[in-house]
């Protein structure tokens, strides 16, 4: 009989899924904080040495390990977000140690291809010399491998033993070369190489900590890769959408960099120090409100979005569906609102007092305006930000590639106006960017929420019937073309006499 | 009647194809699975040479398919339709939530009613709105949009507020789901469409009959509904989640209770629509009365088989060694375990007893090597043969008596096979294997026995026919005899052949008839 299936399929798959995808935002957003300790590691390498070496040679060198970071989290998103997925689902379903070749091709693929990004932007662009371009590609891929053990160890709660390594990396890659600079007045490739012991140390830290268990029989490098091409191709929306939102956050300092205020560093690679400082600063301001972020993800929401799929599971009828289902919409969006309220409020003070704190960081009393643009340009970026992480707890894929597209398109054309502008209006493109894209998220999620329930099962049963699909690979029944003319087993007579 | 083939929106309609005399319309089982009503098709296909076929097979869930029978000559279309939506929806429906209230209303209201009243105009018009509506209401439009969402909403609220929503989506899925895919599948254009069930190939039956004015035929081996209630009732993925308590009055109702409602209401959709509703013997049709066939559509065509191509079959020797056989494929509804503990009890009497389990071995692997394993417990491996698929004459000649202890079965062909032959058979009580054993109440002159009769899982009473067959010559041959005469006289191929070619060309002009009079009406 065809029509009647042997089971009750799984919408409620999203129950276990919840920490899965929680566990992926929390790495995703964690990895923030690793830049800042990175930016205050370079600063006060730059403050020790500046008396040692020049300025431009320690601008060099500031600008090799930006770009070094700034391309691995580009060409290491995918691998980042893929992986910490696998991950996450593996431990959830107690098949860690199974799931490890994944990690480890992950890792593999976001170092290679982090050197091959460095190697054709550093050789490609800007024509860097040998030596120094060996030191940002090693750089760089060491990042890349780093990006994603950080990734996925935040996502497993690992905080202290993350931070901890974290620190420590970062207190041998600051030892390292400044003993560089002073034991044997290292030139800046040579001071690239010894802050990468650091970044190295940091690599392998959390390598010990996330291949521990694992034994390298059991490492079949191969089966990893091809895991891993799968889960790309299943998780491709997002993690397309995940580069696109890497380079989004970049695209601004690259076109300012390419315009009239860039200048260029000894390495041969550009930056605008007139951007971005001052955008550095702006970005600090996030860090309050990504982590309460991500502690009401953690308490509050996750509670409430188990319970509503918990609810679908053990026969809620209908309307207690939604009810509950308005409840957790309402929650969805109120996390949103809430935070973004104490952002504004945070905006609202650095915004007033832009001079002083320009004044403080001693930076050009000229960069006010780009630290107050840049500062209000973070509040909507923290709504995109927070709103584009819940999406994909409620599997909008498409709508979260398509919103970081957005974002890239807007922040690339709002720079790029403001570039022909002049330096006054720097600053001004990202803003726009950030509120367009700010609001359009905020929008979209808001159409999620409202329809929650269609989202949940009528998109979900659709999702599972392509999964099935793509797991089971179809076999066409077009007419007439799986009828052989002759049939695999003995041919019945006219009557029948066999069975 | 409803006539909508000048409705139809020719962006989802059926493309038109070879013209067929007999569309067959067949659910899960020929090409694709070997034996019972498959060889039947396979059969009655080639047993009408001079009429040109089309095959649709209903089937669910992933393949690879691989046919089993030569393709026929005069079979000149032949088309999959897979239910399971897994495998045909590719894209989500492109209608928006603003847009769907209205129609949802409408798809809902008529699909509610065909299910709580058995009102067969809910099918009528879902059939309408689906086809009036274009691109609006294509399969991905129905089943993965916004429309899809109030659809099931607005039927959940009206059919069973109170039970699991999650049990009542996929049900809904499931078989609004096979509804739609019917609704919107390539339908062959033919002279008369022949469903060899209810359930979803009567629906798609009774879908041809509305948009061509031709007619249509409801074969029944089994009741299909009837198959349905015991799966269902036994489905444990189906959790009973409204408490209805002691009371016998409450009428609430339950998803389980809309999964039968549904199937029913299929089965009254095709019996209204058909112009003939056939079945093997005459109590399957106390059934299809009670599920709204009406009196005058009704026949009975008994199965035939070639009688001839037995003719050379020898009976075995008194003095062989004793012999007995089960023919039919190791699955749990033929009850083969029976059969083996039978076995085991024939053999304290009849120490040098034989027996044969001939048919495929790979249907079902488990309950085959639980088989096995029950031959080993049982300590009968030295007597016990699992031949696996073979032919039937090459061991005919060696068997004393054929035993079926199957829990179900409509008119076995190997009682008629065995019969041809002159073996008498012992068989379980179900179908028409008593009538076929012991004649019909009208059989004049009566034949006598043809074998004996036992309960359903009665392996003491099995190993007592057998041993009273195997020890009585006479007795043995005089069944054999009796059931030769009965299976030459009322269930040969040849008559069987006729019948349905008579049943085709009374169709064929009823066909003529009523689309004569839809043109007039035009």
């Amino acid at each position: 009989m065809a029509g009647i299936p042997s089971r009750l399929p799984r919408t409620t798959e999203n129950e276990g899924l919840a920490y899965t995808i929680l566990s992926m935002i929390r790495g995703t957003v964690v990895a923030v904080g690793p830049w800042l300790f990175t930016m205050t590691a370079l600063i006060l390498i730059s403050v020790v040495a500046a008396n040692v070496m020049s300025r431009a040679a320690l601008a060099d060198f500031r600008g090799i390990i930006i770009y070094a970071f700034a391309l691995s989290l580009i060409a290491a998103a995918p691998f980042v977000l893929v992986t910490s997925r696998v991950l996450s689902n593996a431990i959830d379903h107690n098949h860690r140690v199974e799931a490890q070749p994944v990690l480890v091709a992950g890792v593999v693929g976001a170092a290679a291809t982090s050197a091959a990004l460095s190697w054709a932007v550093g050789w490609g662009l800007f024509a860097v010399q040998s030596s120094t371009l060996l030191a940002l590609m090693q750089a760089s891929s060491l990042a890349g491998m780093m990006w994603v053990y950080l990734a996925v160890a935040s996502a497993m709660h690992g905080y202290k033993g993350v931070s901890v390594t974290f620190v420590v990396g970062l207190t041998v890659a600051t030892g390292a070369t400044l003993l560089a600079v002073f034991g044997w007045n290292a030139s800046t490739a040579e001071m690239v190489f010894a802050f990468n012991i650091g970044i190295a140390a940091i690599s392998f830290g959390l390598s010990i900590r996330e291949l521990r268990g694992t034994r390298c029989p059991n490492l079949d490098i191969m089966r990893g890769a091809r895991d891993l091409a799968l889960y790309t191709r299943r998780y491709a929306w997002i993690s397309v959408g995940a580069c696109l939102g890497a380079i989004a956050v970049w695209i601004d300092k690259w076109i300012i960099w390419a315009g009239p205020a860039g200048s260029e560093l000894r390495s041969g690679l550009v930056h605008a120090p007139y951007y971005d400082s001052a955008a550095f600063l702006a970005y600090l301001t996030i860090i309050p409100s990504l982590a309460r972020f991500v502690l009401t993800l953690d308490g509050e929401y996750i509670a409430a979005y188990r319970n509503y799929y918990n609810a679908i599971k053990q026969h809620a009828t209908l309307e207690e569906i939604e009810h509950m289902g308005g409840a957790l919409g309402r929650l969805t969006l109120e996390l949103v609102e809430k935070i973004f309220t104490q952002q504004a409020a945070i905006c609202a003070i650095v915004v007033l007092c832009a001079p002083l704190i320009i004044e403080a960081s001693n930076l050009k009393y000229a960069q006010v305006p780009v630290l107050r643009l840049c500062t209000i340009a973070v509040l909507f970026q923290f709504a995109f930000i927070a709103a584009t992480s819940l999406l994909i707890f409620f599997e909008r894929h498409r709508e979260f590639l398509f919103l970081q597209a957005l974002f890239l398109v807007t922040n690339a054309a709002g720079t790029m106006v403001t570039v022909e502008i002049g330096p006054v209006s720097y600053g001004f493109g990202l803003l726009v960017a950030s509120v367009i894209s700010g609001i359009a998220a905020y929008a979209v999620l808001n159409n999620v929420v409202q329809h929650i329930n269609y989202f949940t099962f009528v998109e979900g049963a659709v999702r599972m019937h392509m999964q099935e699909r793509d797991n089971t690979k179809k076999k066409s029944c077009s007419p007439n073309a799986d009828w052989p003319n002759e049939p695999r087993e003995s041919v019945f007579p006219s009557s029948r006499s066999c069975v | 009647m409803l006539v909508l083939q000048d409705k139809v929106d020719t962006s989802i309609a059926p493309q038109p194809s070879t013209d067929a005399d007999v569309c067959i319309i067949v659910e899960g089982c020929y090409p694709f699975v070997s034996g019972g009503v498959s060889s039947w098709l396979n059969w009655l296909i080639r047993s009408q040479p001079e009429l040109n076929f089309a095959v649709v097979a209903i089937v669910n869930g992933p393949g690879p398919r691989e046919p089993r029978y030569q393709r026929p000559a005069n079979l000149s279309y032949f088309d999959v339709v897979n239910l399971s939506d897994a495998y045909i929806l590719s894209r989500r429906g492109n209608v928006a939530h603003t847009q769907a209230s209205t129609l949802g209303q409408e798809i809902a209201e008529a699909g509610a009613n065909l299910i709580s009243d058995g009102d067969t105009r809910g099918l009528d018009n879902l059939l309408r709105t689906i086809h009036s509506h274009g691109k609006k209401c294509d399969l991905e439009a129905l089943l993965n949009s916004a429309l899809a969402w109030q659809t099931v909403q607005r039927m959940y609220r009206q059919l069973v507020p109170q039970a699991s929503f999650l049990q009542f989506f996929w049900a809904w899925r499931t078989l609004f789901g096979g509804l739609f895919r019917l609704a919107t599948c390539p339908l062959p254009r033919a002279r008369t469409y022949h469903a060899i069930s209810t359930g979803y190939a009567g629906l798609l039956a009774a879908r041809a009959q509305r948009e061509t004015g031709a007619s249509t035929i409801i074969t029944e081996h089994g009741i299909y509904t009837n198959e349905r209630r015991i799966d269902i009732l036994l489905a444990d993925w189906i959790s009973d989640t409204v408490e209805k308590g002691l009371s016998l009055e409450d009428l609430t109702q339950d998803v389980r209770d809309i999964w039968m409602k549904t199937f029913e209401a299929y089965a009254k959709c095709a019996y209204e629509s058909a112009t003939f509703v056939t079945t093997l013997f005459a109590e399957n049709q106390v059934l299809q009365r009670l599920h709204g066939a009406q009196e005058h559509k009704l026949r009975i065509i008994p199965n035939g088989i070639d009688v001839a191509s037995f003719a050379d079959v020898r009976s075995p020797s008194p003095c062989a060694r004793p012999t007995v056989a089960l023919i039919g494929r190791v699955v749990p509804i033929k009850d083969v375990k029976t059969f083996i503990r039978s076995v085991a009890l024939l053999r304290r009497d009849i120490e040098n007893v034989e027996a044969l389990i001939i048919g495929p071995t790979d249907e079902d692997e488990l309950y085959c090597q639980e088989c096995r394993d029950l031959v080993e417990e049982l300590r009968v491996a030295d007597c016990i043969t699992f031949t696996g698929l073979a032919r039937i004459t090459d061991y005919l000649p060696r068997i004393h008596v054929l035993v079926l202890t199957s829990f179900s079965e409509a008119q076995p062909l190997v009682i008629l096979e065995a019969g041809a032959a002159q073996i008498p058979c012992v068989a379980t009580n179900v179908g028409c294997c008593k009538e076929l054993l012991e004649g019909a109440p009208d059989e004049i002159p009566a034949l006598g026995k043809g074998g004996l009769i036992t309960d359903a899982v009665a392996p003491e009473q099995t190993a007592a026919a057998m041993l009273h067959l195997l020890s009585n010559h006479g007795e043995r041959e005089a069944f054999g005899a009796a059931l030769k005469a009965r299976t030459e006289r009322y269930y040969n191929a040849p008559q069987a052949a006729a019948n349905y070619q008579a049943l085709y060309k009374e169709a064929f002009a009823k066909s003529a008839r009523t689309i004569k009079l839809n043109v007039g009406a035009c």
